[in-house]
């Protein structure tokens, strides 16, 4: 006959056992419930798009041009635009 | 083992089949009932799909500038069979071209913006975007506090070097390079204030951003089908029929103006524009990029955007890049322009500008 193992040890193994097993079960939940929702998720990857542009935007400066940026600029843009369609 | 193979090879001309050969067959059946299937259910199902034949054919087309005209207009005639359908509405699918000579600039004067948002709703209602789940916006409205705002008219033309006083040995300081002449910081702005905010806010400027219609485009470079391309008038368009969704341009972009459709965008019947056109206001589907056109279906006609239309106190200018008298070129020669800082030299076509 084989007596059952009832050491500290054993114990907190079988606890760490269950408490894997529940935080696995919990995690494949949440994964299938927003795999289950695609409005949701699309909802939310379009917010975070959103959020995006919100970060990069606010990293931004608006710069005045003086007068030979404007001529620079419009002349590159012009240039541009006559090589596109010469 | 190779006997066996050599010798199924020799019965192929014969009438009898292998096990193999079999199974082989019935897979490749499989497969093509599935790709027939999945073709042809590009609109939903609760969507009354007037011709699944032509959605699969609609899947099967290649890029629209490549057609030919034949091919072209019986693209179009599938997509307005197919709208006219879904929306209840009869739906036109234009295909107006590029104007001659013309390469389209926009100015929006941030001293008069009262950050009403009309614009925004203005564009939602011309260019059929999503209203809810999820809600596509292409206009954004910053509110930057007034404080962020720097301006001395009597160093514009500076820059120069200028002599430094520990010598001139090769140490040159620039006269922009510590005290800049000019500028809007971004920091503190808000993107969301909310809807019902009373504006505006004498305390805050108001910067709608949206799609800056570079001339060297980050996005076009990055698309590695080009299904995003700058029209001859400076626009940037896309095939949203081309598009495979990699968000490749999304990431490019470095005004992040692009937005993609990650769910079936959700129109209402009753307010979809009917007027459309292939390049712009079409209703466009899950998995593809979207963006600001300028509304090409009205400006290739000779119209204004819907967003200047919009504007109640008249803070936007659009007009002729090539044409001197027209109004953005006026405002180029006259008024204290801004634009976004061009760290990637894109040469945007898009200009903030106060006076």
């Amino acid at each position: 006959m084989i007596k059952a193992d009832k050491s500290k040890r054993t114990f907190f193994k079988k606890v760490a056992a269950v408490v894997g097993f529940v935080a696995a079960a919990d995690y494949l939940g949440n994964l299938m419930s927003v795999r289950g929702n695609p409005i949701q998720q699309a909802n939310d990857n379009s917010e975070y798009d959103v959020n995006k542009q919100k970060k990069v935007l606010l990293q931004k400066q608006l710069v005045s041009m003086t007068d030979n940026d404007k001529k620079q600029m419009l002349d590159e843009l012009l240039d541009i635009h006559n090589k596109n369609h010469a | 083992m190779s006997d066996d193979r050599a010798e199924t090879n020799n019965k192929k001309d014969d009438v009898t089949t292998s096990r193999r050969d079999f199974l082989k067959n019935i897979g490749i059946a499989g497969a093509s009932t599935l790709m027939a299937g999945s073709a042809s259910a590009g609109v939903p199902a609760d969507s009354p799909d007037p011709d699944a034949e032509s959605t699969a054919a609609e899947w099967l087309q290649g890029h629209f500038v490549l057609m030919s005209e034949e091919d072209k207009k019986e693209a179009i005639n599938r997509l307005e069979k197919r709208y006219t359908a879904k929306y209840d509405k009869k739906t036109t699918v234009a295909n107006t071209p590029p104007l001659e000579g013309v390469l389209f600039g926009y100015a929006l004067n941030i001293g008069k913006c009262i950050g009403c948002r009309r614009c925004v709703h203005a564009c939602v209602q011309e260019n059929n975007q999503s209203r809810t789940n999820p809600v596509i916006h292409w206009i954004q409205v910053m509110k930057i506090p007034k404080g962020n705002f720097a301006f001395t008219a009597d160093k514009l033309n500076d820059g120069y070097p200028k002599s430094s006083a520990f010598g001139d040995y090769g140490v040159q300081v620039g006269g922009n390079a510590y005290a800049p002449v000019g500028g809007l910081a971004t920091e503190h702005a808000q993107s969301y204030y909310s809807a019902d905010e009373m504006v505006p806010d004498k305390d805050y400027f108001y910067v709608p951003v949206q799609c800056q219609q570079c001339e060297k485009p980050p996005c076009v470079k990055a698309c590695p089908v080009r299904a995003t391309f700058r029209d001859p008038n400076g626009v940037v368009v896309i095939d949203y029929n081309w598009c495979i969704g990699c968000r490749m341009c999304q990431l490019a972009c470095p005004y992040q103006a692009r937005r993609f459709n990650w769910g079936e965008p959700n129109l209402p019947p009753e307010e979809m524009n009917p007027k459309t056109h292939y390049f712009g206001n079409r209703p466009r589907m899950r998995g593809v990029m979207e963006k600001c056109t300028f509304c090409v279906q009205r400006t290739r006609e000779g119209r204004n955007p819907a967003c200047l239309e919009a504007c109640p106190v008249g803070a936007r200018k659009f007009g002729n890049l090539l044409d001197p008298e027209s109004d953005v070129r006026k405002i180029l020669a006259t008024k204290k322009v801004f634009r976004f800082k061009e760290e990637m030299s894109t040469y945007p076509k898009f200009f903030y500008y106060i006076g």
